[in-house]
């Protein structure tokens, strides 16, 4: 038995052993935590240190001059608070959305006493006019509020930027993501261990992995091989009949990438019963894929997102009542499930090649 | 569509009725699924035989069976009142925090609960709806995209609904470009 998580494994023992003798026909049953450790994040939670005064030259993702000195005494703000990169890299995702990083002396029309890199406004919490105008001190109360967010290595960048700024649309900073990494990185001067694509993504130290699309638009849904095909099978200790109604892939084991089998839009992302977290998407004309047992941070889609076959949606988890790591793939025609292996084929996918 | 060939397959063996039901079940695959599918015509053709009910799946729970929503009248009328309720609540910045999450809060998904909560109302930049709601999204009949006209330009809504007979519930809000 393959224990995912080794923290979990008092409470697994205690919860399950009547299970662990089911064997053969039913796999192993396993209850997983709902969040994965946080390694997918940058490791040793080291600050980067950059002098104001030797930043590059050039252009950086857009930004230059002294919007990167500004990033400078950004992260020297978050660094003196002892602030892992993570930190430093949302405090520089803040002010790009809020001042392109450029120190205004005006706000905007829902908040026009807004100053500075963070749009600080003059309501007590963010000090005097000249602190919310000065990049050190401004960025340090901003980081001050934000390391009083508790479980914050669990959260998206996004989020909590959002939840120190209060502003109308949590979503907002996660366009500035990208570019705040690539800032972050050519001011440190080598990889920081952050990547792209991750700002509304908890795990922010993954690179997304796009998946190969044949000519028809298909995808595999993730790596191979098979670990348990669909149908009926018959339950060694409760002597009933049940249904596998998808096929299991390994996937590559933990935070291996989960693919869109096709073009689509997500219809649900989250917890369900049994399946710990499940993905779904409306491929349209009565046909819809599933993807389960990721972790909470292993979703990386949201719903209402139109996605493409072969985009990243996912990292292969073990939540739920699950065989440690791997993907349970469905597909389902006008409401009901079929077997996903002939369906992929005639679609140019054999699964788990 | 590029799935299309596939689910017509599908749709022959459960007897649906589809546009291009005269094709052949046989000549169908690479016919239909393009032309880099010939010679991966399919070794067995799925079915979508029903699982006889009461049968459990491997989690213990009921095999999940639904109805495929649709688009119709009552679908649309419903959404796009949905939309407009949501945004009416939502563009309320004169309105004190505990009063505006107590009528914002109800509308929104468990996610969007979660997200939603840490909104100051104070920094939504719309004061009122300017307009009718129209559908801009319905590529899928469970998730809906409703552009709601506002004072400062228009929202896009995004909801869902789990099944035909749900509520819809507003997954995002989602203001116009630049602000």
């Amino acid at each position: 038995m393959i224990v995912a998580d080794h923290k979990l494994a008092p409470l697994v023992a205690a919860a399950l052993v009547p299970l662990t003798l089911i064997g053969g026909a039913m796999a192993f049953l396993l209850l997983a935590s709902s969040n994965a450790d946080a390694t997918c994040n940058p490791q040793g939670g080291s600050s980067v240190i950059v002098d104001p005064a030797t930043v590059p030259t050039g252009t950086v993702a857009g930004y230059s001059g002294d919007q990167l000195v500004n990033a400078a005494h950004i992260l020297g703000a978050g660094a003196d608070l002892g602030l892992g990169v993570r930190d430093q890299a949302i405090g520089v995702m803040t002010a790009m959305g809020e001042s392109s990083l450029t120190v205004l002396d005006h706000g905007d029309d829902a908040g026009p006493d807004s100053r500075g890199l963070f749009q600080q406004r003059d309501n007590g919490a963010w000090g005097t006019y000249a602190d919310r105008m000065d990049p050190y001190t401004s960025a340090t109360n901003f980081f001050t509020a934000l390391a009083a967010i508790p479980d914050r290595d669990s959260q998206e960048p996004t989020s909590l930027a959002h939840q120190v700024q209060r502003n109308a649309d949590p979503y907002y900073y996660a366009r500035y993501w990208d570019a705040a990494v690539a800032v972050v990185d050519a001011l440190a001067g080598s990889p920081t261990g952050l990547a792209a694509g991750n700002g509304s993504a908890s795990c922010t130290g993954l690179p997304g992995v796009p998946g190969e699309v044949n000519p028809n638009g298909w995808a595999q849904p993730a790596a191979g091989p098979v670990r348990s095909g669909y149908g009926m099978r018959f339950h060694p200790i409760y002597h009933e009949w049940r249904m596998h109604t998808g096929v299991d892939l390994a996937g590559g084991g933990c935070d291996g990438p989960i693919w869109a089998a096709n073009d689509g839009t997500v219809t649900f992302a989250g917890p369900k019963a049994g399946y710990g977290n499940l993905i779904e998407i409306d491929h349209g004309g009565g046909l819809r894929t599933r993807y389960a047992h990721m972790y909470t941070n292993g979703i990386l889609v949201h719903v209402g997102q139109e996605v493409a076959g072969g985009d990243n949606i996912a990292r292969v988890g073990s939540a739920g009542v699950s065989t440690a790591c791997h993907l349970h793939f469905e597909v389902m025609v006008d409401g009901n499930n079929i077997d996903p292996e002939p369906f992929m084929i005639a679609a140019g996918i054999t699964l788990g090649q | 569509m590029r799935w299309f060939g596939a689910v017509i397959i599908l749709g022959l063996v459960a007897g649906c009725s589809g546009e291009q039901t005269a094709t052949p079940v046989a000549d169908s695959p690479a016919a239909s699924i393009g032309p880099t599918s010939a010679g991966t015509a399919p070794a067995a053709v799925p079915t979508t035989t029903p699982v006889p009910p009461g049968v459990l799946d491997e989690y213990g729970q009921p095999v999940e069976t639904f109805t495929e929503p649709v688009w119709d009248q009552a679908s649309t009328a419903a959404v796009l009142n949905a939309a407009m309720v949501a945004m009416q609540a939502f563009a309320r910045p004169d309105v004190p925090y505990e009063q505006w999450w107590a009528e914002v809060g109800p509308l929104l998904s468990p996610q969007a609960q979660i997200d939603y909560q840490y909104v100051d109302p104070v920094n939504v930049p719309a004061h009122a709806v300017t307009g009718d709601p129209v559908l801009v999204d319905d590529a899928s009949a469970s998730v809906a995209g409703v552009q709601v006209p506002t004072d400062v330009g228009p929202y896009v809504v995004t909801l869902s609904r789990a099944d035909v007979d749900a509520s819809w519930v507003v997954e995002r809000i989602t203001p116009p470009a630049g602000l």
